[in-house]
């Protein structure tokens, strides 16, 4: 063995211990879920409520594993402590005699039509799709813009919803005052579906239903969005690309029973949790399409030159990546960095999108509106640009850029003030063809200085 | 355990099996403050989401992925990754070697350290990395290869 191997042995060593307090691997998870050290302590102001995936109850998140740890800890103590204090009753539910006493009443179903309406929106609320098929009359007619509906196609319909937990926002049902001796109840609200959940958008309906005896004889609903799609565009390529093909967002009829129904919600429910797990984990936003890790490697990039820091922009970079802009190489960006500083560039991303790819290479194109203190001076709007990246491997192995800096029209107008002012400096700053500044630690710091006094004087006129 | 075989564990398992090899991937890639900050974030989240990441063909490294994404984020304008051990330490350590280990990319310092340091395997690395055997091997070369010539060391030394 090398000494530079030995040396890096003995590194990992001393690595190992400065980072080992904080995710010990010696000593056994549960060890710690059931006798938590006196080291593990808790910032109350840090937690987050989340839900845990195994029990349901909410569990404490930090930034740190034994916080973590501790707050599982928490949750075992207290589950231990609710099946340990819990009354005797609640804990023998399962037994014939308690049995009886849970049995099901019949629940008494209201008969004014307004309070019917309102059972209705509370059943599905509840996920109680029998309830629903109790307060719709075996006959009702039901109809949306599109389509007329029996009572079982219709419950499909709401089973799917209820499947993915969809809600009713800003709900107002009243009674209409133009009907005659058969009540009808007006309701307007916005449906909210999984997929459109990370934006918030719903889709405005309004329901005019028919009550008789209790029952619901008719049910009309209107869309009023009608050209807007059940699952959101993000969404759809998100889950293109996670499974191959858009989710079945079939509503009603296609479904072989409420149950089938019911289940296609729920797939739509994971798959949408799965892509919000995904946005937050990649950093991306909703109008990237789709949310990968390459898409969140492409604004960190972005974002990264707004913030005139070549370091990170090139760790972000394969050793070898072939790039076309104002760096050739990975090793230019120090350099560009310094240079875009002098020159005040800034990137505002607009998205992330997908760009030519082959199952090698994953290309994302990250457009960006981009000014400089020259179009700033110039009154010029911010310049929509895109950097087209390719990934192999999580790292970046293509770069190119366009509009390149040298083709907007504030370079233009800046290259011919700095040829008429300072032509002496020209050849330190700019390439011998006027396609690229020079980056060179002398001509950055003409870049900063001519820039300023450029700004000074198309500010005065 | 593969990282395959880690998929649909309980999650007590998998912080057990997974955990510290994905703290030492992040440590080895990002030094071990931001290291173990992003593991420690990527383990919450992985608690939280074990239901969604526990069906992933390869969890670790799917859970390694956040944590470099967030050790990405973390990183902001702070370069100093590697910190230099007091001297007179035993055994001893190349003086030179946090700078030049931070002279390599990202990839070759994960790759060397986990590898030469931490005595993985190529095959261990490119599991949790989900790249190729072949792609870890080159990044090793290039890193020792570039360690090497940063610290003057002679390739034949024994």
């Amino acid at each position: 063995m090398t000494s530079l191997e030995n040396s890096l042995r003995a590194y990992a060593e001393f690595l190992e211990e400065q980072s080992i307090d904080v995710l010990p691997d010696h000593t056994p998870l549960n060890d710690r879920l059931t006798e938590p050290s006196e080291g593990d302590v808790i910032m109350i102001d840090d937690l987050e409520k989340s839900p845990d995936p195994n029990t349901k109850e909410r569990v404490a998140r930090s930034g740190r594993v034994r916080t973590m740890f501790a707050a599982a800890a928490i949750v075992v103590v207290a589950l231990a402590a609710a099946v340990l204090l819990w009354p005797e009753s609640t804990t023998e539910v399962d037994t014939a005699e308690n049995s009886a006493d849970l049995e099901v009443t019949e629940v008494e179903l209201p008969t004014e039509p307004l309070d019917v309406v309102e059972r209705y929106y509370e059943f599905f609320a509840a996920g109680d799709l029998d309830g629903l098929g109790i307060l719709i009359a075996d006959d009702a007619q039901i109809n949306d813009n599109w389509l007329e509906y029996t009572k079982e196609q219709w419950l499909r319909r709401a089973a799917y919803y209820v499947g993915q937990g969809a809600t009713h926002e800003d709900r107002i049902c009243e009674l209409d005052p133009s009907s005659g001796a058969v009540a009808t109840v007006v309701c307007s609200h916005g449906t909210l579906t999984a997929a459109a959940r990370p934006t918030g958008e719903t889709v405005p309906i309004e329901r005019r239903i028919t009550v008789l005896d209790g029952r619901i004889l008719v049910l009309g609903e209107v869309v009023r969005a009608p050209d807007w799609i059940t699952v959101s565009a993000s969404f759809e390529q998100w889950a293109s690309w996670a499974v191959g093909e858009p989710p079945d967002n079939t509503e009603c009829c296609e479904w072989d029973s409420i149950d089938d129904a019911l289940a296609g919600g729920q797939a739509i429910a994971r798959l949408v949790a799965e892509w919000e797990s995904d946005i937050e984990t990649f950093g991306c936003e909703l109008v990237d399409r789709p949310c990968t890790a390459e898409t969140g490697l492409g604004r960190s990039f972005v974002v990264a030159r707004g913030e005139w820091d070549g370091a990170a922009v090139a760790e972000l970079i394969g050793e070898s990546a072939e790039v076309d802009e104002l760096a050739t190489t990975r090793d230019d960006y120090l350099a560009v960095a310094e240079f875009e500083r002098a020159i005040g560039r800034t990137f505002e991303i607009i998205e992330c999108k997908t760009g030519a790819s082959t199952s090698e290479r994953i290309g994302r194109w990250c457009s960006y509106f981009g000014e400089t203190d020259w179009s700033r001076a110039l009154g010029d709007r911010p310049e929509r640009g895109v950097f087209d990246l390719v990934f192999v491997e999580g790292e970046i192995v293509e770069i190119s850029d366009s509009p390149q800096l040298v083709d907007t029209n504030a370079w233009t107008v800046f290259e011919a003030w700095l040829r008429d002012n300072h032509a002496d400096d020209v050849a330190t700053m700019i390439d011998l063809d006027g396609s690229k500044p020079l980056l060179t630690t002398e001509s950055i710091a003409l870049w900063e200085q001519h820039t300023s006094e450029f700004v000074a004087e198309v500010s005065t006129g | 355990m593969t990282d395959t075989a880690l998929a649909h564990q309980p999650f007590a398992t998998f912080v057990n099996e997974a955990g510290p090899r994905i703290r030492r991937a992040l440590v080895a890639a990002f030094g071990p403050e931001i290291g173990t900050e992003a593991a420690a974030d990527a383990m919450s989240i992985a608690w939280e989401r074990w239901d969604l990441i526990s069906g992933r063909e390869n969890p670790a490294g799917y859970v390694w992925g956040i944590g470099r994404n967030r050790a990405l984020k973390r990183m902001g304008r702070k370069r100093r990754l590697f910190p230099t051990p007091e001297p007179g330490r035993e055994p001893w350590i190349e003086p030179g070697l946090p700078a030049a280990i931070g002279t390599l990319s990202e990839k070759q310092r994960t790759a060397v350290l986990l590898t030469s340091g931490y005595g993985w395997t190529f095959r261990e690395v490119a599991e949790l990395m989900d790249v190729a055997v072949s792609t870890v091997q080159a990044h090793v070369e290039r890193g020792m290869a570039k360690l090497r010539n940063e610290l003057g060391v002679n390739d034949d030394e024994s």
